[in-house]
């Protein structure tokens, strides 16, 4: 079991990884911006923890950085990523290309064609990562690979691994994406929408078979999303983001019956139901900021229902309330009487 | 009767109203090249034998998911296509077989509302040419200051405001997007609007925005939508009645609640045992559907949910159910129910 400490200074036992004060900015001819600030949070083993935001709140940054897959123009400029024990940030980048990605965490995107080579049959796609990293012989590779993708629910394997990409259908592709990250036994599997682009019934089968390998193999997720009924079904912390910042964090539990941060409120709000409510649907009113374009203050002020001045002025600090971790104003416990 | 299922998106009482638009035995078949080399042997489904009716006033919601024809069906409907075979009537009319001149005059009446916003607009015209482009086709005698009145009047209705007339596509957001093309849908004042995925692509806080938007334009306008969307929390939302397509046919159309709450055919249960019931204190087991949509180039011979259907036997292997009328106002294509 790893030891580290998270953020509180509390010593867990369980964290498998703990991002911590993570910021990325980004160059761009228009200057340079910030497009997550301060983000920090823990994985615990065997856990599947949800990054929920809509677009521009930063969640695929996270989830980027973490895999050291930034684009040219992004740099970490603070925080750490403690994986099992080891600041990431401290590696040289071979020893992160070597030992840890696609070893230790590995990652598995929402488009499977885009992310699959196609000129590369299955069966080398899978063993690639084992033949190169782990030294092992091909043809127990091979064996592996077999192995794996009847542990993701693929029908006669020996024939599928000498099949290409194309003649897979999506939801098919996405189980090879999922073998491949699978291969190595990572320790934590870094999930960004993988089931986005499926048709409901075969998300159904993908976020069951996700839920299988975390209960049969102690993987730790990490599950970045827009779609707070995939994180009702799969979750058992969530992490809320928007503008970049983390807004609220707790169980998943507590974050849907007892949603702190109004932007979490709307969200939920703002969900059609599925029992099926007359009239018009609750809405967040406005358009999330761009990147370049985030308000002062709290970045949710210009939306927000219960907005006083002070949003406008102070960034609002992160409070614990009951189980959840909240950054917003009303929580403040010393908060004077007329902010309220 | 009157399954009066009144919803969300407008307050039209709906029930056995008068139809405004009828579909016959309604089919889409294309002649596929299985391969390159090939004879041009296969043929692919894309609709086959729909028939169904859309009464005005109402929001008839079509779900399914990919290859099960939906988005087909929207520009069959509309005419951007030709139907191989079948009628589809208008106010009474026929309109498949409609001339140029008499189509030209139909789709005044009758609007598209497409899925990619930016797509479907030119990035080098301004937002007062997008909304004004059918405008200046339909009626080109509208005095110059009249239009300008008019498309200030539409960005307005649809929530933006008049300044953003000079402005390009690319300034604004996805939702901001989607409103100006909805703007444009309404420009001519249609009867019958087509929303294709018009939601789809857009956040949840700015989702919820678009479908109040459109649920005031049909109480405002007295529109009748066909809601295309694979999305059936949407769907529920929005629709009085649903229909549910696989595999290029119809496999239960009922009332909104009826469908929802007591969902008649094995798909129809099975597409709604798939998805998540958004709490997570009832994570009741998923209905897990085996395998995956068949390719419509080989459609099955016999229901096309046979081969996925927990309940199916030899009859339903080989003989296709026919779409039977119930009780309680809905039809079910299925031999099981």
């Amino acid at each position: 079991m790893p030891l580290t400490r998270n953020s509180k200074g509390v010593t867990t036992v369980s964290e498998i990884l703990r991002v911590s004060g993570l910021t990325v900015e980004f160059s761009t001819e228009d200057g340079t911006f910030s497009a997550i600030e301060d983000v920090g949070f823990g994985l615990e083993q065997g856990k599947t923890l949800a990054i929920v935001g809509e677009s521009g709140s930063g969640k695929s940054v996270t989830s980027l950085a973490i895999m050291q897959l930034l684009a040219e123009n992004g740099r970490i400029t603070a925080g750490e990523i403690v994986l099992d024990g080891e600041n990431l940030l401290d590696l040289p980048p071979n020893d992160i290309q070597h030992r840890i990605l696609g070893q230790q965490i590995s990652m598995i995107f929402q488009e499977p064609m885009t992310a699959l080579n196609p000129i590369l049959t299955v069966g080398d796609q899978i063993t690639e990562v084992l033949l190169e990293h782990q030294g092992i012989a091909k043809k127990a590779a091979y064996e592996r690979a077999i192995e794996v993708l009847r542990e993701v629910g693929i029908p006669s394997p020996e024939k599928r691994i000498r099949q290409y990409p194309h003649e897979l259908s999506g939801g098919m592709r996405q189980r090879v994406m999922i073998a491949m990250g699978l291969v190595s036994e990572p320790k934590v599997m870094i999930a960004d929408e993988p089931t986005t682009a499926l048709d409901v019934t075969i998300e159904a089968q993908i976020l069951d078979l996700l839920d299988r390998l975390k209960r049969e193999f102690g993987t730790s997720i990490l599950f970045v999303t827009h779609d707070l009924n995939v994180v009702a079904d799969i979750a058992d912390d969530v992490i809320v983001m928007y503008a970049g910042q983390i807004v609220e964090r707790g169980s998943v539990l507590d974050v849907f019956e007892q949603p702190k941060h109004p932007y979490t409120q709307g969200l939920l709000g703002a969900m059609p139901s599925l029992t099926g409510v007359e009239g018009d649907l609750p809405t967040i009113p406005g358009v999330v900021p761009s990147i370049a374009n985030r308000p002062s203050g709290c970045r949710f002020h210009n939306r927000c229902p219960f907005a006083h001045p002070r949003c406008t002025a102070e960034a609002p600090a992160v409070y614990r309330v009951g189980g959840q971790d909240v950054r917003c104003h009303l929580f403040d416990p010393h908060r004077s009487e007329e902010s309220q | 009767m009157n399954a009066s299922t009144g919803n969300a998106t407008g307050n039209a009482p709906v029930g056995r109203g008068e139809v405004l638009l009828a579909a016959r035995d309604l089919s889409k078949h294309y002649r596929v090249r299985q391969s390159f080399f090939g004879p041009a042997s296969a043929v692919l489904k894309a609709v086959d034998r729909l028939s169904f009716e859309v009464y005005r006033g109402e929001t008839l919601g079509v779900v399914g998911e990919s290859g099960c024809g939906k988005s087909t069906l929207g520009r069959i409907l509309l005419r951007l296509e030709d139907p191989t075979e079948g009628d589809v009537s208008f106010e009474g009319e026929d309109i498949v077989g409609y001339d140029r001149r008499r189509l030209r005059a139909l789709r005044e009446e009758m609007q598209f509302i497409f899925q990619d916003p930016y797509s479907s607009m030119n990035p080098k015209m301004t937002i007062r040419d997008i909304i004004l482009e059918p405008l200046e086709n339909y009626r080109p005698d509208m005095a110059v200051s009249e239009r300008e009145t008019l498309a200030g009047d539409l960005l307005e209705m649809v929530g933006l405001t008049r300044d953003v007339l000079r402005r390009y596509p690319h300034e604004f957001s996805g939702g901001q997007r989607q409103r100006v093309v909805i703007a444009r849908g309404i420009a001519l004042n249609p009867k019958f609007v087509v929303c294709d995925e018009v939601v789809s692509a857009l956040d949840v806080s700015v989702q919820a925005q678009v479908i109040n938007l459109l649920a005031d334009l049909k109480r405002r306008l007295s529109l009748t939508y066909l809601f295309i969307s694979h999305d059936l929390r949407v769907i529920r939302h929005v629709s009085d009645r649903v229909m549910v397509l696989y595999l290029g046919q119809i496999m239960e159309i009922a009332p909104v609640n009826d469908l929802f709450d007591r969902p008649m055919h094995p798909y129809t249960r099975s597409l709604l045992g798939a998805i998540s019931k958004g709490d997570p204190r009832n994570r009741q087991e998923r209905v897990i559907l085996r395998g995956e949509i068949p390719s419509p180039l080989n459609a099955p011979a016999g229901c096309p949910f046979a081969t996925r259907c927990p309940m199916a036997d030899t009859r339903c292997h080989e003989e296709q159910p026919r779409l039977e009328p119930r009780d309680d106002g809905r039809v079910v294509s299925c031999w099981k129910v």
